[in-house]
């Protein structure tokens, strides 16, 4: 073990003395999260979106058959008696949708949402149906808050929608007292979920903005997308210190000396590892402070999602290691994986923006993974428990790569 | 007194190439022992057998009564290992990579500190311990490759041509520095393809060529191999044709003639003898003689009777 930590510590020493590897893994982050978060939405401060204003449009005049639940009145009424709603914003019920979405553009509104014309009617039909969420993209943080309430709000009533149709119709449905149709929801969102059946609600955000072509959620998003991603080049410069150190045979002279190979593997993995947590550690109260990023509220599993994350990284040193011969050769399987993993990862764009099917391929990225448990505690809150399936995943993934790349290790 | 090296019909094979060829020498205690052989005879080969480093295809090696093959830790506690080519960390400092190296090896505390200190002392390079490796030259990066092997001092030293490709003054500072460890008690085993270093160094020698020991014993006996002979070296304005040296070969008095380049190298019990008649030969034959020197017969004149070739091509 003492033999093991020396390694560490003499590889630790190596890594920080390599300014071109520091430059990779801290300064190119930190300048690509100011960039492009600062592109796609300003460094405004979010508490003084305290009591901004926020506006609804129900367009939506009910369904023709008047036994059809109005959904656009449901989601109104639903925005406006909600308590983290009134605690955040100061909501205002509009007519003309036109307007609100040039006061959105100017700022003069933080957010709106909109609900079209025929929005029940078009439910009742079973036809797909979009709300139109609009944000001022130089608030984030609350316009996110924002977005998801819509959203939680809209699929409760989707559900309840789809009761009122289902189950509703034979009943009474309009004429029924409320405590009866609070039972029969509560039933039939039971039965909804065990069926599956629930054909949610689309809704579509917009950053009221010119040049916000791409849907994307500014510096929130890239502090965890790029920082998620330049965790794995620590891999490269992994594999660079197990090629570089058979290169100048140093790692042939240890071997000779009374250490293990475990030891000295080990080693070299641990320090893989501690500098990751390091640039982590960095790059997270950079963010935090000079951008103002918000990581969620529980630092004990963002970190542990980033060990866990580092985990696959260490792994994945071993593996390119193996893969390499050379410097060169590692450098080129390394920047070919991250972007590859980046790309699946939902590092780039918001994972969401691919078709539904074709989402579950970054389960085959480092960062798809990593991106999932942060963003899940980022956006929902999530505590340690709940990102469980990415912390085993992104294990499970270290000790497989790990195992091809040992199995190939050269050391001489 | 004991052998603490026993190497023991020692074979290595890469594919079809036979490396290390049924090798067979041992090292008594306290001895410089010398394996001298040309490019690609097989010394590293053999000593990275002898630390562990690869395993032998047939054979072992014994290491102060352990095997290499069964109880490689043991062995390793026991050698300090001076690579051929220079192994540090680059942009570390010299006391740095010393530091870790004798951790490496065990040491800790004052001990190691202590290794440090009279490691770079012996190296000469005290007064730049805090530079880093990268700003050394060639010559200062060897003397810390070698200092990096005997700071927990090792029984036994192999050192793996450590004075290759420096300038004349860093080789005689190294020669002198294993002179003195030597004389401190520790055991060397000393690969090079210098006679003149194994001639200087060592007490006994083995000759190796295409991974087969052709020749073992002191530096005296070795000479003895080409018997009482003198050995006349004819320098030529260009290397001789096969002919002509069949030519000289074939002079009454000649034991042996071999070229080198634009040297031929003759054997003869009686050199003063023989020089009229080769310059003679040489001259009919349309070689221009630009010098000649008779010598005492050396490693290299014993090498090149052994094999008919220089150490150095
Ligand atoms: N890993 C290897 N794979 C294949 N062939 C090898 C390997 N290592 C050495 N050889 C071959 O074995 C032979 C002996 O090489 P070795 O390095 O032991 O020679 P050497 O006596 O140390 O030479 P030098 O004086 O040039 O250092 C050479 O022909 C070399 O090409
Ligand atoms: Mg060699």
């Amino acid at each position: 073990m003492p033999k093991l930590l020396t390694v560490t510590r003499k590889d630790l020493r190596v890594l920080l003395r390599d300014a071109a590897a520091l430059g990779v893994l801290l300064g190119m982050p930190m300048v690509l999260i100011f960039i492009l978060g600062s592109a796609l939405g300003g460094l405004g401060g979010e508490g003084g979106d305290i009591g901004a204003p926020v506006a609804i449009v129900n367009l939506d005049t009910g369904a023709r058959d008047s036994s059809v639940t109005d959904v656009g009145a449901e989601i109104t009424s639903g925005l406006i008696d909600n308590e983290t709603v009134a605690g955040i914003f100061d909501i205002q019920e509009r007519d003309d949708a036109t307007e609100v979405r040039g006061e959105v553009e100017r700022g003069e509104l933080l957010a709106a949402v909109v609900i079209p014309a025929g929005f029940s009617q078009s439910i009742a039909d079973g036809d797909a149906v979009t709300l139109e969420v609009l944000k001022d993209p130089g608030s984030e943080l609350s316009a996110n808050i924002w977005e998801s309430i819509v959203r939680g709000i809209a699929a409760d009533i989707s559900r309840v929608s789809i009761i009122a149709q289902t189950a509703g119709e034979s009943a009474a449905g309009a004429g029924l007292p409320p405590e009866l149709v609070g039972a029969t929801v509560g039933m039939a969102v039971e039965r909804a979920t065990a069926q599956d059946a629930v054909s949610p609600i689309t809704v579509e955000q917009r950053n009221q903005t010119a040049e916000a072509t791409v849907d994307i959620e500014g510096m929130d998003f890239y502090a965890l997308s790029m920082t998620s991603m330049f965790l794995v080049f620590g891999a490269m410069f992994g594999a660079f210190g197990f090629i570089t150190e058979r290169r100048d045979r140093t790692l042939s002279r240890l071997l000779t000396t009374p250490t293990s190979r475990a030891a000295v593997i080990g080693g070299k993995m641990l320090a893989i590892w501690i500098l990751g947590m390091l640039q982590f550690t960095i790059l997270y109260v950079f963010t935090r402070f000079s951008f103002g990023v918000e990581w969620g509220g529980d630092p004990l599993a963002t970190f542990t999602v980033a060990g866990a994350q580092l985990i696959a990284v260490t792994g994945l040193a071993v593996l390119i290691a193996a893969l390499a011969k050379t410097e060169r050769g590692a450098g080129g399987y390394g920047s070919l994986i991250v972007q590859l993993m980046a790309l699946i990862g939902g590092v780039f764009f918001p994972i969401t923006i691919l078709p539904e099917w074709l989402q579950p391929i970054r389960y085959a990225s480092i960062m798809g993974w990593g991106l999932e448990g942060m963003s899940d505690i980022q956006i929902h809150g999530a505590g340690l428990a709940e990102v469980i399936s990415p912390i085993l995943a992104l294990t499970v993934m270290g000790v497989v790569f790990f195992a091809f790349g040992i199995w190939r290790l050269r050391t001489e | 007194m004991a052998d603490i090296v026993t190497v023991e019909g020692l074979v290595k094979r890469f594919g079809d190439l036979t490396a290390v060829d049924h090798v067979e020498f041992s090292i008594a205690e306290g001895e410089i022992f010398g394996l001298l052989g040309p490019n690609g005879a097989g010394k590293t080969t053999a000593i990275s057998i002898m630390s562990g480093l690869l395993d032998a295809t047939e054979g072992d090696v014994v290491v102060d009564g352990n095997s290499v093959s069964k109880k490689p830790g043991a062995v390793k506690r026991v050698l300090g290992v001076v690579p051929q080519e220079i192994a540090l960390y680059e942009t570390l400092s010299a006391r740095e990579n010393l530091t870790f190296w004798g951790k490496m090896y065990g040491l800790g505390g004052k001990d190691l500190s202590e290794a440090v200190d009279r490691a770079l002392e012996l190296a000469g390079l005290a007064d730049r311990a805090k530079e880093r490796i990268e700003k050394y030259s060639g010559g200062m990066k060897r003397r810390i490759n070698i200092a990096a092997g005997i700071l927990h001092t090792p029984r036994v030293l192999l050192m793996d041509e450590p004075t290759v490709g420096i300038d004349p003054q860093s080789r005689n500072h190294i020669l002198e520095q294993v002179k003195k460890l030597n004389a401190e008690g520790m055991t060397v085993l000393y690969t090079s393809h210098y006679m003149e270093e194994v001639e200087f160094l060592c007490d006994r020698v083995a000759i190796i060529d295409h991974g087969k020991v052709i020749a073992t014993g002191t530096i005296d006996e070795l000479r003895a191999m080409i018997g009482d002979a003198d050995v006349v070296a004819v320098e030529l304005d260009e290397p001789p044709a096969p002919e002509t040296v069949e030519l000289v070969a074939a002079i009454p008095g000649v034991s042996q003639a071999d070229a080198v380049e634009s040297t031929l190298q003759v054997l003869s019990a009686d050199g003063g003898a023989v020089l009229a008649p080769v310059v003679a030969a040489l001259g009919r034959a349309g070689a221009h003689v630009r010098g000649v020197e008779v010598t005492e017969p050396n490693l290299e004149s014993v090498f090149l009777h052994l094999t008919g070739k220089s150490l150095r091509d």
